[in-house]
């Protein structure tokens, strides 16, 4: 290679480095959010797709009825990012909307309903274990796991927790899923129908 | 490429319309009957080809095929991309209603003005016209990046780092497309040099 040529292969070596090095290369069409509440926190995943995450992206969180800014923050390098609830919209009852917004006018959002933040709270509270009422076991029933102490109840707790963001987490995933067969091939139905009517009215009119 | 809804501001999203609108309107004008089922399934392909990604390395790149768009259909690249970007932006939620204006605007117009600009060297055949047909491939991404770039500015966004992502990002695409482009070209111009000629010669009967 001479000199010329080893010049432009470097200068194409840098600028694909440039490509692949920044943070932010993607080249998707929609970025996705997906937000929850575990503990009195708010977790986010958001994405491109299941392998491409919305890396160092900003994370908004708005009250989702007067849309006042309750957080600001941004995705780390797996593309999650996790707040407290805001205090603010535990009062007012409202929903969180958590908005992502990723470059190249990439921008979603995730509504968490106030049901599910006031479950959370109202979880939260009931931390101190509540005196167990006597039931008889029903005949075939499952016999429960005796709950003796609130050292007990927490590693129930626990574990329920942990359950849970793992179904969270998968429900995650299912948020970068790509678009089905069935659309893409609807998708091309549609377009020879539209250009078939297209075509039936051009040769009327001849 | 696909800018979301929400990111745009009001002017923007009218300006992409007004665009969107008229170049639609002109290739509708300008369409010949012969010419649609070409355009349906070009713009068919542009439907799909978002969704086929090539790995480039640690990541993957997706064909967008606006410059051989251009280069085969002209102004009707306009209603071809706008039908392909409107079912992309209703069934897979890419882009939005909002700014399918701007998107169709950012994607066809760099279409339209290779067309325009190399039309004549894509023609002569030989390998000028194959320079032509990689040149009009990668310089309509380019310019759609650009594009994108700006209304992203204009809506508030800071253009240098805007267009500085969205250019890098899009350099291995650009490559893909010119070969792409070149090949089509060079190919159509062996075995089906008519469905070239349409766009660029009205045919005379």
């Amino acid at each position: 290679m001479n000199s010329k040529g080893s010049r432009v292969f470097c200068i194409a070596l840098v600028l694909l480095f440039c490509v692949f090095s920044s943070p932010n290369y993607i080249l998707a069409h929609k970025v996705f959010i997906y937000a929850w509440v575990e503990n009195g926190q708010v977790y986010t995943e958001s994405g491109f797709s299941k392998k491409s995450r919305a890396r160092h992206s900003d994370i908004t969180a708005y009250d989702a009825e007067t849309g006042a800014k309750l957080f600001t923050g941004k995705t780390n390098e797996n593309g999650e990012c996790s707040f407290p609830v805001p205090k603010e919209i535990l009062s007012t009852g409202h929903g969180l909307r958590v908005e992502v917004f990723a470059s190249d006018g990439h921008r979603n959002d995730w509504t968490i309903p106030p049901d599910e933040l006031g479950a959370v709270v109202a979880g939260d509270k009931e931390q101190t274990p509540q005196p167990e009422a006597k039931q008889e076991p029903k005949p075939g029933a499952v016999e429960p796991v005796p709950v003796s102490n609130g050292a007990n109840l927490e590693k129930r707790l626990d574990d329920i927790s942990r359950q849970l963001h793992t179904i969270n987490r998968i429900l995650a995933d299912t948020e970068g899923q790509g678009p089905s067969m069935v659309e893409i091939f609807g998708g091309i139905g549609w377009i020879i129908g539209l250009f078939g009517v297209a075509m039936f009215f051009s040769s009327r009119r001849k | 490429m696909h800018i979301s809804e929400g990111v745009l501001s009001l002017p923007v999203l009218l300006s992409g319309w007004t665009v969107a609108v008229t170049g639609t309107a002109i290739g509708l004008k300008r369409m010949r009957h012969e010419q649609l089922p070409t355009v349906a399934v070009l713009s068919a392909c542009f439907f799909v080809a978002s969704l086929i990604h090539i790995p480039i390395g640690p990541s993957s790149v997706h064909l967008i095929l606006s410059g051989l768009l251009g280069v085969v259909l002209g102004t009707s690249a306009f209603p071809a991309i706008m039908v392909a970007l409107m079912l992309q932006a209703v069934l897979f939620q890419f882009g939005g209603i909002t700014s399918l204006g701007v998107n169709t605007t950012t994607m066809a117009l760099p279409a339209v003005i290779s067309y325009f600009v190399f039309r004549s060297f894509i023609i002569s055949g030989g390998i000028h016209s194959q320079v032509a047909a990689f040149l009009c491939g990668s310089l309509s991404i380019l310019m759609s990046a650009v594009l994108a770039a700006v209304s992203l500015a204009a809506s508030g966004q800071a253009f240098v780092p805007a267009a500085k992502l969205i250019i890098l990002a899009h350099i291995p695409i650009m490559v893909v497309e010119g070969l792409i482009t070149m090949a089509a070209v060079s190919f159509l111009y062996k075995v089906r040099p008519e469905v070239l000629r349409p766009a660029y010669q009205p045919v005379s009967r």
